[in-house]
């Protein structure tokens, strides 16, 4: 029994000597057949009691290595003004967010402890291991980056079924989704819309139309969006102006398209009305209305805000005559207001109807 | 306006009987004036039993335009009383101050004295009479226009221009169609007679292939009325409720009087952009197929359409006027006609002696 419990005790040893002389390539702990040569040859062991201890351990930045790379796409949506109407119109881009696993890589170095007085007291010496790493410690990271337009892709806004065009627009021909009219309230200023693409998470776009009312204060609610504010993309000042417009010194006036006779029940028309400031004073946030018995005509809002002496600005509605109306005639008057007053300005227009 | 010409002509008379009192005045004119006077009295004593008489027998006319008729001989006949009854009164005073400026200015026999206190004792007795009547003649001339309001209105009546108005509830009538283009040229040609017939049939014309603007059928409204001699408007939307039945009937849309804005957008839009919209009423979907609620619409009033037509409306009274009117020319006409049948015919007998009756003038029941 004796006999056989010193082999195993042999063993054990010899094996432990053994794996202690393998090179490995985890943790520096290991020593490579070189250095075990090293040693050999040229440490000058005192005794078996004060050996020189070998470690491996981490020197210098070397370089960090990309060790995986993930990529996730999502969609972003802000509204711009496109077409030669200048309408709204939403527009979708897919944004990359790239993951990196990253490693950071340093030196190795093997550190020789040779000890002095004892065990605890010595001396460190550091030789560079070439060829050799040392790696540290790894993180991800992640880069948000543009990935191009949604393109040419059927997406749903508030359940109705458009596509985009080659730059991420949401095409809106028949103006189904009437942006500008969710605002003819004049109590509304926000508005939900929903973007659902397929395999893609919905979007919300919560639209404002923030202008000055009546009261003192007008402040910005939290859950709006300077970015999805409907005036701000247009490009129009509607900040209350401290000195009163020179309400006579507007010229108004209504354009319909070139070659437009006459309007057809059900089809959509646009109308512009332009103004100009030949006044010494900006106008301050200027609006004007639409009155009409019928109802594609009636409470439409054009826009404009500070208009600079010396300035035109024009807006357009995309209008429509109900297929219901069954009069030759359709006619609708333009109204207007700013901050201060009534400008007495008013627009007539009787349109030829046909159906 | 009565009284103060009863009592310019009293003071002129006074005057000119004061000079005359002067004169040569006999007792024998003192005496003559009091039997006329007397005889007057009696007269109006006579008349006013009879004009008891028939307010009692005037609710037991036959029908409502019999009643009606009698109603207004009897309110003409009880104001002619009633001028009557003052006028005496007034003569009354005059024959006292008579009197007295005789006695005054003449040594009075003895006999004289008597027939003077006799007459001025009659003279009191007459003056109370007198007030009581006139007190009885006010009371019959109350219960009577009391009577005449309580008539209904007719069904319809036809102004003074031909155009029929129908009843649409017991407050008003409405012209029985939107108006026609030959009602508003007749409108017009009323109002401007200067305008040629060229004029006309351009106005006319205008007015059926292009319909009136709202000023232009408010025109029109006033201008009738100004006709007519009632107030004439536009049916407001109130009245519409009344009308359910008129909308089978029309085959236009009509101008509505647009004196209020409804709903709280078209409040702020008058508020925010100085905009006053019309209104219209489109029962029939004349001008669009979706019909709003009660088929009324905002339209803009300088708007006009073929499809847009409009009816009049008047109050009640202007049909009880006019039913008035119409009975009141059969009166005077049956009136002037027994004049002259009473100037052709033999004189009329003297009047007998009057008799102390009692003269109270009954209530009808």
């Amino acid at each position: 029994m004796n006999k056989l419990l010193s082999s195993i005790f042999l063993s054990l040893l010899a094996c432990t000597i053994f794996a202690q002389q393998q090179p490995t390539e985890d943790d520096g702990i290991g020593l490579s057949q070189e250095v075990m040569q090293k040693l050999l040859d040229g440490v000058n062991f005192r005794d078996q009691q004060h050996t020189a201890r070998v470690t491996r351990c981490r020197g210098t930045y070397l370089r960090t290595e990309i060790r995986d790379t993930s990529s996730e796409y999502a969609l972003q949506a802000e509204i711009k003004i496109v077409g030669d109407d200048r309408q709204p119109a939403f527009v979708l881009k897919k944004i990359e967010h790239k993951t990196l696993t990253e490693v950071r890589i340093y030196e190795a170095l093997l550190r020789i402890f040779t000890p002095g007085k004892d065990d605890d007291h010595g001396t460190y010496d550091y030789e560079r291991l070439d060829g050799e790493t040392w790696e540290g410690e790894s993180n991800q990271r992640v880069i948000t980056q543009d990935a191009g337009p949604l393109a040419d892709t059927d997406v749903m806004v508030n359940g109705i079924l458009l596509k985009t065009d080659a730059n991420g627009i949401i095409h809106d021909t028949e103006n189904q989704l009437n942006i500008l009219d969710k605002f003819d309230d004049l109590g509304i200023r926000l508005f939900d819309f929903t973007i659902d693409v397929p395999g893609f998470d919905p979007i919300n776009i919560p639209l404002t139309r923030t202008m000055p009312q009546r009261r003192q204060s007008d402040e910005m609610r939290i859950e709006e969006d300077e970015k999805f504010e409907i005036l701000l993309a247009y490009g129009l000042d509607f900040a209350l102006s401290k000195k009163k417009p020179e309400q006579d010194a507007l010229q108004c006036k209504a354009t319909l398209p070139k070659d437009f006779a006459f309007a057809t029940a059900g089809e959509a028309f646009p109308l512009t009305i332009t103004v100009t400031n030949s006044g010494e004073t900006q106008t301050s946030c200027l609006v004007a209305r639409s009155f009409s018995r019928i109802d594609g005509l009636d409470g439409k809002l054009f826009y404009f805000g500070a208009i600079q002496p010396g300035e035109t600005k024009s807006f357009t509605r995309i209008l429509r005559v109900d297929e219901n109306e069954k009069s030759n005639a359709a006619a609708l008057e333009i109204r207007f207001s700013d901050s201060w007053s009534l400008p007495k300005q008013r627009i007539p227009l009787r349109l030829t109807l046909i159906h | 306006m009565r009284l103060l010409l009863s009592i310019l002509l009293l003071l002129c008379m006074v005057c000119a009987r004061a000079q005359e009192a002067v004169k040569n005045s006999s007792f024998q004119d003192i005496m003559n004036d009091f039997t006329a006077l007397q005889e007057r009295h009696t007269a109006n004593q006579v008349t006013l039993t009879k004009l008891g008489s028939d307010l009692r027998d005037l609710p037991k006319a036959a029908t409502p335009a019999d009643f009606l008729k009698g109603a207004l001989k009897l309110q003409k006949r009880i104001i002619d009383a009633t001028a009557d009854v003052q006028r005496e009164n007034d003569n009354q005073v005059l024959f006292k101050n008579d009197l007295t400026l005789y006695s005054g200015n003449h040594k009075l026999l003895k006999q004289e004295q008597t027939y003077l206190s006799l007459y001025l004792d009659n003279l009191q007795k007459y003056g109370r009479e007198q007030e009581n009547a006139k007190r009885q003649l006010q009371q019959a001339l109350q219960s009577i226009n009391a009577s005449i309001a309580k008539v209904p209105p007719p069904a319809e009546f036809t102004c003074s221009q031909g155009i029929v108005f129908v009843l649409y509830s017991p407050k008003g009538y409405i012209t029985q169609t939107p108006l026609t283009k030959e009602q508003y040229r007749s409108i017009r040609h009323a109002c401007s007679p200067e305008l040629s017939e060229e004029e006309l049939d351009r106005d006319q014309e205008h007015f059926v292939k292009e319909g009136l603007t709202l000023s232009e059928a408010k025109i029109v409204a006033a201008s009738l009325g100004h006709l007519c001699g009632f107030n004439c408007a536009l049916p407001n939307e109130e009245q519409l409720k009344s009308l359910g039945n008129y909308a089978l009937t029309i085959k236009q849309a009509l101008w509505l009087d647009n004196s209020t804005n409804k709903t709280s957008k078209d409040r702020e839009a008058l508020q925010r952009f100085g905009m006053t919209m019309a209104r219209i009423w489109d029962p029939r979907a004349c001008l669009a197929k979706t019909a709003g609620k009660d088929a009324v619409h905002n339209e803009l009033p300088w708007m006009n359409y073929p499809e847009l037509g409009l009816a009049l409306v008047v109050d009640a009274s202007a049909g009880k006027n006019a039913m008035l009117a119409e009975i009141e020319l059969e009166i005077a006409e049956e009136m002037e006609e027994t004049a002259n049948d009473t100037m052709a015919a033999d004189p009329a007998p003297q009047p007998e002696e009057s008799q102390a009756t009692d003269n109270t003038i009954q209530e009808e029941n």
